[in-house]
């Protein structure tokens, strides 16, 4: 105990090593649904009746996007019908209402795993059966639906391997970042070699 | 001031353990105040009125803390926005649960090292209290190493740090310099509230006449209302400012008179406190730590709080334990142990999935998802009851402490 408290540094390392495993393994082996991709978006987009956008999942295992979307004063309680297709076979379908639509605010739809969805590419239908006030949705500059989408993993180890090689590579490709963490790591570091 | 070589080196491995830990932790908190602070940068100055007048800018809802909060945020997020990049703006409009954005380690880890930077120096400051080296690397092992800094510093992001700052500074020039010290407090108070309320110890500890006295608390008071001046006259200040958190809430907990009529406990204690502090430490600055650990905690704790509440009374409570050696003793070892505890107990029961879960979202949005400690006790038990233990076994580890070190000193 008292060689700890003499490097104090092995403290810092200790909790930083159980902070980050605990990290690792919540993210990696509790959560249900994973990332797969991000569109990002930048503007709303009026719905008449049908929205049409195409989504291109990454990986396998498709099974919720999270969307964003604009009902003007919350007004807007018809139905709204969700519909996967992919070569104009119909995959997925789903019904909810405006009222769960906020002004704006995010909606997660979930659907059942599509297995093989790396690479695909599906048409998106929203078709809104009553439209006063009009519904909005957010788009990227192209009119493609902004939002995330989900993937629910089997739970294998080369599942795993992927996720934790795609969570540290989030670390490491901002390079601006890591040159200021590393260097404030080192310069932080060498003043304590200097002090032992 | 000189340091010497072992306390330097918990320093550094403190700072160190902060620097590391920081960019892998989110909470939405951070985002908020630096988002509802830009506006300085767009020549904002009061903040309460264009929130009102503009309320398609606020996103998040009106500017909930004090006025110097403002300003300070408004300036640290000039040079943040500077080393983040151009997107950062962008970034802190979006919604809380934007954290798919590809720069979010750089944006947390340069929104958080003003905040490192003052819990380094509140640590330092709060050493060169003790005279012996052992006893400096005490305050520092447990200012730097002890879960609830790390929770609220390095994991959430806490701006509490800075009235913290400023009432350890004060405790340090209470007995040399009080005026000045009335004067960081009323800074203090300046941006959260809380620190108003350890005037009233300064003033009755301090040795002066009773006009030296009226003084220091008058100093105290005005350079609070003097940050605040400006705003007076803002309806939206009131609602949204100061009248909102604690000034609220410690009006709710009581017990029924009966027929309408309700003991208060939080002013019922804080008056006991001030009584206390007339009956057994007028004129004794030495014991004026005890009170604020006594004052802060029971603020921070008899209410329905937030987390980093509990930075308010960290540094007088590890005071009390390093002085004469305390935390060896059984009764403040396990009194402290209790109180971390039922803290993060009582935490991580809210509602708020932000302070558990979703702090690992940053290695994998997909956490958002996952159900909150409260959803998931809800499934077999009342989780509201869970929890009230918990705030219970807080409050009464963290109030034993403080009646047995203002009993200790005066029973001797």
């Amino acid at each position: 105990m008292r060689e700890i408290l003499n490097k104090p540094v092995l403290i810092t390392l200790t909790i930083f090593t159980f902070l980050f495993f605990l990290s690792l393994v919540v993210s990696n082996f509790i959560v249900k649904y994973r990332l797969d991709h991000v569109v990002y978006g930048s503007r709303f987009v009026q719905i008449n009746e049908e929205f049409v956008s195409t989504i291109h999942p990454q990986k396998d295992g498709l099974s919720m996007l999270k969307i964003h979307m604009k009902n003007p004063a919350l007004s807007n309680k018809e139905k709204i019908i969700f519909q996967l297709h992919e070569n104009s076979e119909l995959l997925r379908e789903l019904e909810f209402s405006g009222s769960n639509v906020g002004d704006p605010g995010d909606l997660d739809i979930k659907f059942e795993r599509i297995p093989d969805s790396a690479g695909k590419v599906y048409q998106l239908v929203l078709k809104i059966e009553g439209n006063d006030p009009k519904l909005s949705i957010y788009t990227d500059d192209n009119g493609k639906i902004a939002g995330w989408f989900y993937k629910q993993d089997n739970r294998d180890l080369s599942s795993v391997s992927d996720n934790l090689i795609s969570t540290l590579s989030r670390f490491t490709s901002d390079k601006l970042f890591i040159m200021i963490w590393v260097m404030t790591l080192v310069f932080l570091f060498s003043l304590y070699r200097k002090s032992s | 001031m000189k340091i010497d070589k072992m306390n330097k080196k918990i320093l550094i491995a403190g700072i160190l353990l902060y620097v590391l830990v920081a960019p892998f932790f989110y909470h939405s908190d951070i985002k908020e105040i630096y988002f509802k602070s830009q506006f300085l940068s767009q020549g904002v100055f009061n903040i309460y009125s264009y929130i009102e007048k503009n309320p398609n800018a606020a996103l998040f809802g009106p500017f909930s803390y004090q006025p110097l909060t403002y300003f300070v945020f408004g300036i640290l997020f000039l040079p943040v926005r500077f080393l983040a990049g151009n997107d950062f703006q962008q970034w802190l409009a979006m919604g809380n649960d934007a954290v798919g954005v590809a720069y979010l380690p750089r944006y947390l880890f340069l929104m958080k090292l003003p905040l490192i930077a003052v819990f380094s120096a509140s640590g330092y400051i709060l050493s060169k209290l003790f005279v012996s080296t052992a006893d400096r690397s005490k305050v520092l092992l447990l200012w730097f190493f002890n879960p609830i800094s790390i929770y609220v510093i390095a994991l959430v992001g806490q701006f509490d740090i800075f009235p913290v700052f400023l009432c350890i500074l004060a405790l340090t020039s209470a007995s040399k310099r009080p005026l000045l010290s009335a004067a960081l407090l009323g800074l203090g108070a300046a941006m959260k509230g809380y620190p108003l309320f350890l005037i009233p110890f300064l003033t009755i500890s301090i040795d002066a006449r009773l006009s030296k006295r009226i003084i220091v608390a008058l100093v105290g008071v005005f350079t609070f209302l003097f940050t605040i001046s400006p705003f007076m006259g803002t309806k939206s200040f009131y609602t949204s400012a100061a009248l909102s958190g604690l000034s609220q809430r410690m009006f709710i907990p009581g017990i029924s008179f009966g027929f309408d009529e309700n003991f208060l406990i939080v002013p019922g204690v804080y008056l006991l406190l001030v009584l206390l502090v007339i009956n057994f430490s007028l004129g004794k600055v030495k014991s004026l730590y005890k009170y604020f650990f006594a004052s802060s905690f029971l603020l921070a704790s008899a209410v329905h709080f937030h987390a980093q509440w509990a930075l308010w009374y960290l540094p007088f409570l590890i005071i009390l334990l390093v002085r004469k050696s305390r935390f060896s003793q059984p009764f403040y070892a396990f009194s402290s142990f209790v109180l971390t505890l039922s803290f993060f107990s009582t935490i991580f029961l809210l509602k708020d999935r932000f302070l558990t879960v979703g702090l690992f979202s940053v290695f994998d949005s997909s956490v958002l998802y996952l159900p909150s400690p409260f959803e998931i006790i809800s499934k077999f038990y009342d989780p509201f009851v869970v929890q009230s233990v918990s705030h219970t076994m807080y409050l009464v580890s963290g109030l034993a402490m403080a009646t047995k070190v203002i009993y200790e000193r005066n029973s001797k």
